[in-house]
């Protein structure tokens, strides 16, 4: 049984119109008017329990927004989610929902700044009605991938960054929720830390099997973390599948940059290999953009190899960055 | 309210004094300002006193008046330490309400339970001792009787009681932030009404008729100036016990009103956005 489910969703946001200048603010004061935004449009996905979902898309194409309205926070204009069966903002079914799932907002913490870290995961301990022997355990886990020891007796302003985003994503876990939604949380964030994070979320995801709804701008913590992708433009879903059935659909490109000391004529070279090749001279360097499918590699480099001087040389096959970058620009799959 | 949802709650209020405690010297920067407002208080009634035709002004002498000033001014510190203004009003501007919404607790008992913890840590970093002290300077420099333990009892109570009642105006006027977004000034406007009006500056036998007959229907003399009667022993047996019946009446209709306001301010949250 799927344990979200997300049925053609909508949510319009009301915007009174401003009109600039200190006049206009007045103006604005007495107006009406409103512009209606809309920031979803007619979503639908189901998750299934154990999943993590990479849930991606520009500024602005509706993902927080529809991550609020799976925690509660916002209420659908139209459409209905469902969370473990219960809808997570009906005033009378949110709390069965609310001892299920967990948020981190990358962008801010839901700690309490005055307290040490220690203090406010007792509290959530309280709140959400953990034992002490289920609060011990998972403690005790947390502790382990996340390393808090060294920042537990801190009061949370002091915590930097970093420190902060594993303290956040604890808290968030120390009712063990059956979902977690992760809003960037990786957001400048340094390698190290980075990589802890995502080390902790696959360890939460494998030991207590939670459902994890994962919103980044970095390409490569999904391509570390998920299988199945959700991409969304515009309010509306451009694609929802996996990952490598993504990048079979633009292609098995590779990308191979070699750099040489002799003049080269890029037609000529074009002509050697094959029209389906792109040829482009980025900082000296000659990068050839092509398909496996249509043209071998082997030949490729063959022809690179025999025919000119080459200083050195890179492969590299499409990422996932590329094919986002590209959707969020043709703004079509 | 069940016990183990009661535990939830507590745990803010040690949070709330574990807060107290980190701001200590908050405190006392509060109190140095305290200290000064007290002096240009009393050399201003001393002013008032010396060019009284009477001895008592409003059935005060001058000693009463100023054993009232002193320890209204120390109770105002414990009655108003409640901080719900600020944590509705922060979370309001920075729109951390609907965050607050993902949490399984009542957001109004939330804050209350957290002020709790300040006027925990208040009472025992600045009340208890300025209190001690008060008592004892005024019983040896004007004489001012030191009352009995049943007197006490009945006043710990009565500042309680005022403790909800001041929190829970601090929560509704907090409110305010979501269409003013300008949490300073409505600060101001409130501390200096609550101040005048609660009888923190001066006691409402001195207002002029027509004033004191409507703060008799508002919940402000309950806030300071009945607890100081009492203490003082000025109130007959039943006017403290009505003075309780007020408090309790306005804890009442206050809290309804927190909550339905809370529910509407949240529906506009939800289907706005925060």
């Amino acid at each position: 049984m799927a344990i979200i489910e997300v049925k053609s969703v909508k949510k319009v946001f009301k915007k009174p119109v401003r009109k600039p200048g200190i006049i206009g603010m007045f103006k604005t004061l007495f107006s009406l008017k409103y512009d209606l935004i809309e920031a979803v449009k007619n979503i639908s996905f189901s998750l299934e329990p154990g999943e993590i979902v990479g849930y991606i898309g520009a500024n602005g194409a509706g993902k927080s927004t529809t991550i609020k309205m799976m925690c509660g926070i916002l209420t659908p204009t139209e459409g209905e989610i469902r969370v473990e069966g219960y809808q997570p903002y009906h005033p009378k079914q949110r709390r069965h929902v609310l001892n299920k799932i967990g948020v981190v907002f990358g962008q801010r913490t839901q700690l309490w700044w005055d307290l040490p870290l220690i203090e406010s995961l007792i509290i959530l301990k309280q709140i959400y009605d953990v034992s002490n022997q289920d609060y011990k355990e998972r403690f005790d886990f947390l502790n382990k991938v996340l390393d808090l020891e060294p920042f537990l007796s801190q009061p949370v302003r002091t915590l930097s960054l970093g420190q902060r985003m594993r303290a956040d994503l604890a808290a968030s876990l120390i009712h063990n929720p059956k979902v977690l939604f992760l809003d960037e949380p990786t957001i400048g964030l340094d390698v190290l830390v980075k990589d802890r994070m995502i080390k902790a979320i696959k360890e939460i995801n494998k030991t207590y099997e939670t459902t994890i709804i994962l919103t980044t701008h970095n390409m490569d913590d999904i391509t570390d973390l998920c299988h199945r992708i959700i991409i969304l433009d515009e309010g509306s879903i451009l694609y929802d599948g996996s990952i490598n059935h993504i990048k079979k659909k633009f292609g098995d490109i590779r990308h191979i940059r070699f750099f040489s000391s002799q003049e080269i004529d890029l037609q000529l070279l074009k002509t050697k290999i094959g029209h389906d090749v792109d040829v482009e001279i980025q900082n000296g360097y000659i990068e050839l953009s092509f398909d496996i499918e249509k043209i071998s590699i082997n030949q490729v480099l063959k022809t690179i190899l025999n025919d000119y001087v080459v200083d050195d040389i890179h492969i590299k096959e499409n990422s996932l960055e590329s094919i986002v970058k590209k959707i969020y620009e043709t703004r079509q799959i | 309210m069940r016990p183990d949802k009661f535990k939830k709650y507590l745990a803010f209020t040690k949070a709330g004094i574990l807060d107290g405690f980190a701001y200590k010297f908050s405190a006392f920067g509060w109190l140095l300002g305290d200290i000064i407002s007290l002096l240009i208080l009393f050399f201003l009634w001393q002013a008032v006193y010396k060019n009284s035709p009477t001895e008592a002004i409003n059935g005060m002498t001058f000693h009463e008046m100023i054993a009232y000033l002193i320890f209204a001014r120390v109770a105002t510190s414990l009655a108003f330490s409640s901080i719900s203004f600020w944590i509705i009003g922060d979370d309001i501007y920075e729109g951390n309400i609907a965050i607050s919404l993902i949490r399984p607790i009542n957001y109004r008992y939330r804050l209350l339970s957290s002020s709790f913890g300040v006027f925990v840590s208040t009472s025992i970093l600045m009340f208890i001792p300025l209190w001690t002290l008060s008592m004892i300077l005024l019983n040896i420099i004007i004489g001012i009787p030191i009352p009995g333990i049943g007197t006490h009892l009945l006043f710990i109570l009565s500042i309680l009681l005022s403790f909800v009642i001041v929190d829970s105006l601090n929560f509704l006027i907090g409110e305010i932030a979501i269409f003013t977004n300008a949490l300073f000034g409505l600060m101001i406007i409130k501390n200096i009404t609550f101040a005048f009006l609660s009888g923190s500056l001066l006691p409402s036998s001195y207002f002029p008729d027509w004033l004191s007959n409507i703060l008799k229907f508002l919940p402000f003399q309950s806030m300071i100036e009945k607890p100081i009667m009492i203490f003082l022993e000025r109130l007959t047996a039943r006017e403290i016990i009505s003075s309780f019946l007020v408090q309790i009446f306005w804890i009442v209709i206050l809290g309804f009103l927190c909550n339905l306001s809370f529910n509407r301010l949240k529906k506009r949250v939800v289907s706005v956005g925060g």
